[in-house]
């Protein structure tokens, strides 16, 4: 039978939070912690900032690629039409770099030129050329660079259409041309 | 036409190159692979092509380059497979805090870094072709990554691979090799899903198909290669060639998934038997064709693909250098404030850093898989490079700084090397 005494009261140990905490946590362990919000937290959150920033941003048309010119439209009454006239299989290839752009052409592979693109504005300057002299008289027209400006029509097929220019021939009027984007491989 | 001559020369002459100068960089007290890739890119445009244009256009012509090139993707693919077979999943359970702490400090903090400076290249040295997100993911993979192997290397060289440094350096480092081929595989299925017809969501669901394939049900039979080696103390020519013919099923199957032949051969090395005398028994038949002949027509590729003169302008040389300092303070600098938050001593916490901070062979790797799916361009590709080879180089002299009186026992022979430690160094080519 049960006395109906009063319920011994539950002695609860006195808590000491302080050292509750310090024993939950040593030290090292709130330095790990902290060190792992700080260095580990903190740059992740920087990582998902930065992707959120970069995506309104906008890099430079893509032209790298080879640029076949089937056709260079030649005024026959200049000087030095005939340098330019066995430039039947004409292709510029061009290696690039975001603005900065590398390119070559058939005429010349060994030898490199380098130019920029601005929006669809391509510019190059000092683009090698071989120089026909055996048709060439004229000694105003030496130099062995060209320069070419041109604007690119992204749609596929993406073309370009543009002026090259002999450097240091001023009588030489710009030749108009147009180049065709070859398809491109995934690897390049 | 395909030119048997003119590919052995191409060999006899890398190899040559290879030799002589990663012994030139070992009497330099350097690892011998970083002399290797730096005769890789003396063979290239920056140096032979400038130098002497009509030889190495004669030498190297473009239209000549595809058969090196599939014998480099050859040797990548088998050295994946012992890079992959030299993980140890006890390295990466055995952390302690400082290990913890630094490996995801070594990996987050100069991703971050290389992304908020993605922002600015992105609109200099990227083209519309690639995305934002894909740009910045693979500068934050390239600039996080370690190169295991040559830390090894160091570490071994140094004497210190069995001090608190050097288990915590390679635990580290082993996470942030894991962790950088995650991540590095999920960019590569991001850009080459872009362009492809077959959604992401099948790319990924077949990928991790075949990774389940892997671990769980071919890792098992796989075992049965350990017992046989213990039982008989090697394997006969056909189990060898079966373990080859794996890793290039594994390396098909990865690429078909729209992955990586790379990520197919590490996986193939991750779930072979980890016994020990089985691994280096492994190494000792597999290691010598990819290492000695193989890697060095990759780092010529490298080279060839490299070009400094790209690198004209003062401009384009300032964001050259500003990369390799966001690579260094990402990394040396993050690793090192770790360490030292985990209570490790000043001097072994920059040592520390200064050793999470070589990048070697496995930053070349994840550059020419980017440069292959496009995602950086021929400038940037050389910059990266040259940060490689400057993060790598910096290592011995800077641990010479701050352990001088520290020894270097490579040139002390004959050395009594434990097991772990001479499997860690056959890995370092």
């Amino acid at each position: 039978m049960h006395s109906c005494t009063e319920p011994e009261p539950v002695l609860l140990p006195k808590l000491n939070f302080q050292n509750l905490e310090m024993n939950l946590i040593s030290p090292s362990q709130r330095r790990f912690l902290i060190g792992y919000v700080l260095l580990v937290g903190a740059p992740l959150l920087g990582l998902m900032g930065s992707l959120r920033v970069g995506r309104s941003l906008s890099a430079p048309l893509s032209v790298g690629g080879t640029w076949d010119v089937p056709t260079i439209v030649i005024s026959t009454t200049i000087d030095c039409d005939k340098s330019f006239a066995d430039a039947r299989d004409l292709a510029f290839v061009i290696s690039q770099s975001g603005k900065y752009l590398v390119l070559f052409s058939s005429w010349e592979p060994l030898r490199v030129g380098h130019g920029e693109i601005e929006g669809r504005q391509i510019t190059a300057s000092s683009l090698p050329f071989r120089f026909d002299q055996a048709n060439n008289n004229n000694d105003r027209c030496r130099d062995s660079t060209i320069s070419l400006s041109a604007r690119v029509n992204p749609t596929e097929p993406a073309t370009m259409t543009g002026d090259l220019f002999l450097n240091g021939c001023f009588s030489c009027p710009a030749l108009r041309f147009t180049a065709i984007k070859r398809p491109r491989s995934e690897k390049r | 036409m395909f030119d048997i001559a003119r590919l052995i020369v191409q060999i006899t002459i890398i190899v040559a190159a290879a030799r002589l100068v990663g012994f030139i960089f070992l009497k330099l007290r350097q690892p011998q692979v970083v002399g290797e890739m730096v005769a890789g890119i003396l063979l290239g445009p920056s140096l032979l092509g400038w130098v002497a244009p009509h030889i190495s256009a004669a030498l190297f012509p473009t239209s000549s380059l595809n058969p090196l090139e599939a014998l480099s993707q050859l040797g990548l693919v088998l050295y994946m497979f012992l890079v992959g077979l030299r993980i140890n999943p006890s390295e990466l359970k055995k952390q302690g805090h400082a290990a913890v702490l630094t490996s995801h400090v070594g990996i987050t903090l100069p991703f971050a870094m290389a992304t908020w400076l993605a922002i600015w290249l992105y609109p200099l040295l990227c083209d519309n072709s690639v995305g934002f997100t894909s740009f910045a993911m693979f500068m934050g993979a390239a600039m996080s990554v370690t190169a295991f192997p040559v830390l090894a290397r160091i570490l071994s060289d140094w004497g210190m691979l069995h001090t608190r440094l050097g288990t915590v350096a390679i635990s580290s480092a082993a996470v942030d090799d894991v962790t950088g081929w995650c991540v590095l595989a999920y960019i590569v299925i991001l850009v080459r899903a872009a362009k492809a017809t077959t959604p992401i969501w099948v790319t990924v669901a077949g990928l991790l198909a075949f990774i389940v394939v892997m671990v769980f049900g071919i890792r098992r039979p796989l075992a049965r290669l350990a017992i046989i080696y213990e039982r008989d103390h090697e394997l006969t020519d056909g189990l060898l060639a079966m373990i080859v013919l794996f890793v290039l099923a594994s390396a098909y199957f990865m690429e078909r998934f729209g992955v990586h032949v790379l990520f197919g051969a590490f996986l193939a090395g991750a779930v072979m038997p980890r016994n020990e005398g089985f691994v280096r028994y492994i190494y000792s038949k597999l290691q010598f064709v990819p290492a000695v002949i193989l890697l060095p027509l990759f780092f010529a590729l490298t080279g060839l693909r490299t070009n400094i003169d790209v690198i004209r302008s003062l401009g384009l040389w300032v964001y050259c250098f500003v990369i390799i300092g966001v690579a260094i303070a990402g990394k040396l600098g993050g690793c090192m404030v770790a360490a030292r938050i985990t209570g490790m001593p000043a001097r072994d916490a920059v040592g520390l850093g200064i050793l999470m901070n070589t990048r070697g062979l496995m930053e070349l790797v994840i550059l020419n898989v980017g440069r292959d799916i496009g995602v950086i361009s021929p400038a940037l590709f050389s910059m990266m490079v040259f940060m490689a080879l400057v993060t790598t180089f910096m290592t011995t002299p800077l641990l010479q700084c701050i352990y001088p009186t520290s020894r270097f026992v490579s040139d002390r022979v004959p050395i009594r090397r434990s097991e772990q430690e001479s499997r860690l160094r056959a890995t370092a080519v």
